[in-house]
C-alpha cells in the first residue's frame, strides 16, 4: 500500500484519482425488451426454460447459473446431462441487438422430476476442478502471492485447489471466474471508479446496507514466528609455555628435562579440546660448530611453545519474531479487535553431534570436508519465504476485515450490462453516497414478470484520511546475547625438581614439571618430580549450550483504502 | 409523472411477485441443498487448528572445565646413536689431566702405596668429553 492506494494503482507523484479515466455514469434509463439464449451441450434450449434463470457471479469462487427446463415427451438420457457445457447469453432487443455473455460453465447437478418432466439445472464454472488439474508452476503463475511449506503443509499429495487458495490468502484479491469461464483474479481495491450510479438509476427501495459485526472487524493482527536452528560454535583459547632458562645457551649451561610436542598435544586432547595451531621452539639439532659441539637428534623436545586450543559444540537457538499489524484509526475508535497467527520453523538437531566431535580441517578450504559445509545452517531464504507469507496473510486478513461493510442494490440489467465484479462503483442517491468495489453480481431473469434485474453487492473499505502505511520489510534478525567469557591466563608455569633449592612438587600447578639433569646434592636426599605437562581448559557454561532465544518485535501500521459510506 | 409512477408501481409489483415466487419456489430440493450446505459448513468449521509450537529441547548443560595431564618420566636421549652419549674408542688426550687420591692403595705388606686415580678425562670418538670418577680408596676393606 502506498498511502491509501494499493501499490501500482496510482502513479507516484501523480494527481492520483483525477488522472484515472472518468467513470461511466449510469442515468435512470428507459424500459427495454430482452431475450435470453441458453445452450446445453451446444444445443439451444431457450424455448424449454421455465419461470426464471439466475446467474450469480461472486468475486471469490464459482459463478453459478440456475434454471429449470421443461423437457418434452421425447426420451432423454438423463445420466449424460451432467458435465455438458452451458452458456447463457442476454440480449437487449433494439437496433442493433446488444448481446452480453452472462455465463459459461458446466451442468453439475441436474435433478429430473419424472412426474412433471421438469429438469432443475445447476451449472457452475468448476473452478476447483480446473485448479486441481493444473501443474504447480501454472498455479504459481496464475495466482501469484506467497507460499511457504513452513506456513502451510508440504504440497505433495495435497489438493491443488487448496494450494491455490493458500496462495490467494496472501493476496489482497479474489479468485473467481469471468463470464466466459476463465479463472481470473480481481484486486479488492480497484484502480478507479468505473461506474457511477446517478440518483434514480437504481430500483426504488432496493438499497440495503449490511454492516460488519464488530468482532469481525479485525484491526490488530499478532503474528508470531519462531525459527529454531543449531548454532555451530567454537571456542579458542591461547596457551604459551617457555622454559625458565629463556634460551638454549642458558638451558645448556644447567640443563633440565624438557616437555615434547606429543606431551602438549596429548595434554590438550585429553582435556577434551583439540590443537588448532602451534608454534614450537624446539631444542636445536646437532651442531658441531658450537663450542663445545652440540649433539641432538630429539628435536621434538621443546624450549618454548605457543599453541591455540579449540572446542566445538552446538547450541539450539530460537529467533522469535513478534510482528503486529495495526490499523491505528480503527483501534482508536473501537479498541483492538485481535486475531493471531503462529508460524514455526524448526530444523533437525540429529546432526549436531557431527559438529560437536569434529576437528577443523587445515587449511579450511572449500571441499575439504569440514562439517560446516554440509550441516544444516540458518537459511535466510527459508525464513524470508515464511515471513513474507505470514506477513502478507496478516495484512490481507486485516484489510479484508476492514472492508466488511456491504451495500446492495438492484438495477435493471440492461442499464448496467458492462458492470463486472471488481469494478469500482459509486452510488449517489438521495439517502446515500457510497463507493466501493463490486463483490458479487446476481442476475435474475424472470420470464413470468419480464423483469431482468441485476443485484449489485459492493464492499466498502474503511480507511482513515492521512493514515500511514509502513513498508512490509522483512525484520532484521534478532541478536543473541551470549554471556561473556574471561579468557584464562595463557602463560603456563614451570616447576623443576631434583635440586636442594627446589620447592615441594605441586601436582595442582598446571604447565610443565620436570627435573634438573644434574643434582646439587646426594640424589637420595632430593625429590624427583614427575616429568609431566598439564593443560587446564575453561568451562563452557550452560548458557552457551542450552537453548537460547532472542526476540525481534516490530509493529507495522496498515492504512486501508478509503471508500465512502454515507447514509 | 403518472406514467413514471405507474412504471414504478408496476416494477414494484413485479418485484414483490418475484420475491413471493422465490419464496414459494423454495421446494424440498432447495431445502435439501440448504441442508447439505449446512453440513458442509459444519464439516469445514470443525475444531480449529492448534497453533504450532516448537517441541521442547532438553537443556544440554555446561561442558565442565578440563584438565589434560600427560606424564612421560622417560625422556628420550638427545643423542641415542652414541650409545648413551659415549662413542668408542675413548682416548686420553693428556696424561697430566689425571687426578689421584692422596692416600693411594697400600701394598699388601703395607710398606708403600700405589697411586689411586681419582679422575680420568677421556674423549670419545665423537669428540665428547667423558669423565671417569673413581671412588676414594682411603678406607679399603682388607683382603683376607
Amino acid at each position: 500500500m502506498l498511502n491509501a492506494y494499493p501499490l501500482n494503482a496510482v502513479p507516484l507523484n501523480g494527481l492520483a484519482p483525477s488522472g484515472a479515466p472518468a467513470a461511466t455514469v449510469i442515468e435512470p434509463g428507459s424500459s427495454f425488451a430482452w431475450a435470453v439464449t441458453v445452450t446445453l451441450g451446444g444445443a439451444d434450449i431457450s424455448d424449454k426454460l421455465q419461470t426464471s434463470i439466475r446467474v450469480a457471479c461472486p468475486r471469490d469462487g464459482d459463478t453459478v447459473a440456475s434454471f429449470t427446463l421443461w423437457m418434452d415427451d421425447a426420451p432423454i438420457d438423463v445420466g449424460a446431462l451432467a458435465g455438458q457445457e452451458v452458456t447463457v447469453d442476454f440480449h437487449v432487443m433494439g437496433d442493433p441487438v446488444v448481446t452480453a455473455r452472462l455465463f459459461t460453465g458446466y451442468l453439475v447437478q441436474p435433478v429430473f422430476d419424472v412426474f412433471t418432466r421438469q429438469l432443475a439445472c445447476e451449472a457452475t464454472t468448476r473452478l476447483a476442478d480446473t485448479f486441481e488439474s493444473m501443474e504447480l508452476d501454472q498455479i504459481d503463475l496464475q495466482v501469484g502471492g506467497y507460499w511457504s511449506p513452513d506456513v502451510f503443509d508440504e504440497v505433495a499429495g495435497r489438493s491443488r485447489w487448496e494450494y491455490a487458495q493458500e496462495r490467494m490468502s496472501t493476496r489482497q484479491a479474489g479468485l473467481g471466474v469471468d463470464r466466459f469461464g476463465t479463472p481470473r483474479i480481481t484486486p479488492w481495491q480497484p484502480a478507479s471508479i468505473s461506474y457511477e450510479f446517478a440518483d434514480g438509476s437504481v430500483i426504488y427501495g432496493s438499497v440495503e446496507v449490511s454492516l460488519a459485526v464488530l468482532t469481525d472487524t479485525i484491526n490488530t493482527f499478532e503474528l508470531e514466528l519462531d525459527y529454531r536452528y543449531s548454532r555451530y560454535r567454537q571456542r579458542n583459547v591461547s596457551y604459551s609455555w617457555t622454559h625458565p632458562a629463556g634460551s638454549f645457551a642458558a638451558w645448556r649451561a644447567d640443563s633440565t628435562e624438557l616437555p615434547d610436542v606429543e606431551m602438549i598435544v596429548q595434554a590438550t586432547e585429553s582435556a577434551g579440546w583439540f590443537l588448532r595451531s602451534a608454534n614450537y621452539t624446539r631444542l636445536p639439532t646437532t651442531n658441531i660448530e658450537l663450542t663445545p659441539p652440540w649433539y641432538n637428534i630429539n628435536t621434538d623436545l621443546l624450549l618454548a611453545a605457543e599453541w591455540s586450543a579449540g572446542i566445538r559444540w552446538s547450541q539450539r537457538a530460537v529467533e522469535q519474531y513478534r510482528l503486529s499489524f495495526v490499523v491505528e484509526s480503527a483501534v482508536a475508535s473501537v479498541g483492538p479487535v485481535v486475531d493471531r497467527d503462529r508460524i514455526v520453523l524448526d530444523t533437525d538437531s540429529d546432526r549436531d553431534r557431527e559438529w560437536d566431535g569434529s576437528r577443523p580441517t587445515s587449511p579450511v578450504l572449500a571441499g575439504s570436508g569440514d562439517p560446516l559445509e554440509s550441516l544444516p545452517a540458518r537459511e535466510q531464504a527459508r525464513l524470508d519465504a515464511a515471513l513474507n507469507t505470514g506477513m502478507a496473510r496478516a495484512v490481507a486478513t486485516v484489510l479484508s476485515a476492514q472492508r466488511g461493510n456491504g451495500v446492495t442494490w438492484d438495477v435493471p440489467l440492461a442499464h448496467a450490462l458492462g458492470l463486472d465484479v471488481g469494478h469500482g462503483v459509486r452510488l449517489i442517491n438521495r439517502s446515500a453516497v457510497v463507493s466501493g468495489s463490486v463483490e458479487q453480481l446476481v442476475d435474475e431473469l424472470n420470464f413470468e414478470t419480464g423483469a431482468a434485474i441485476r443485484s449489485v453487492e459492493i464492499s466498502t473499505s474503511r480507511g482513515a484520511v492521512g493514515a500511514v502505511s509502513d513498508a512490509l520489510a522483512i525484520p532484521d534478525a534478532p541478536e543473541f546475547v551470549d554471556e561473556p567469557m574471561i579468557p584464562p591466563t595463557a602463560a603456563q608455569p614451570t616447576q623443576i625438581g631434583f635440586r636442594s633449592t627446589a620447592p615441594a612438587y605441586d601436582e595442582e600447578l598446571p604447565g610443565f614439571a620436570g627435573n634438573y639433569s644434574v643434582p646439587d646434592a646426594n640424589e637420595n636426599t632430593l625429590e624427583r618430580y614427575p616429568r609431566r605437562f598439564v593443560v587446564e581448559t575453561p568451562e563452557i557454561p550452560a548458557s552457551w549450550r542450552d537453548e537460547i532465544t532472542a526476540e525481534r518485535a516490530v509493529t507495522y501500521r496498515i492504512a486501508p483504502p478509503i471508500d465512502q459510506l454515507e447514509l | 409523472m403518472s406514467a413514471t409512477d405507474d412504471r414504478r408501481r408496476q416494477l414494484q409489483g413485479n418485484l414483490e411477485r418475484r420475491r413471493q415466487g422465490i419464496r414459494d419456489n423454495l421446494e424440498s430440493r432447495q431445502q435439501a441443498m440448504a441442508d447439505r450446505l449446512v453440513q458442509t459448513l459444519a464439516d469445514n468449521l470443525g475444531p480449529t487448528r492448534t497453533p504450532p509450537t516448537l517441541r521442547r529441547e532438553e537443556p544440554r548443560g555446561a561442558i565442565p572445565a578440563g584438565r589434560g595431564r600427560v606424564e612421560r618420566n622417560y625422556q628420550a636421549p638427545t643423542n641415542p646413536s652414541s650409545g648413551g652419549g659415549i662413542a668408542s674408542p675413548l682416548t686420553e688426550q693428556h696424561f697430566s689431566t689425571r687426578e689421584y687420591w692422596e692416600a693411594g692403595i697400600p701394598s699388601s705388606d703395607g710398606l708403600f702405596m700405589y697411586p689411586a686415580p681419582k679422575k680420568v678425562k677421556m674423549t670419545d670418538a665423537t669428540g665428547a668429553e667423558v669423565i671417569f670418577d673413581y671412588a676414594d680408596p682411603s678406607a679399603p676393606v682388607p683382603a683376607e
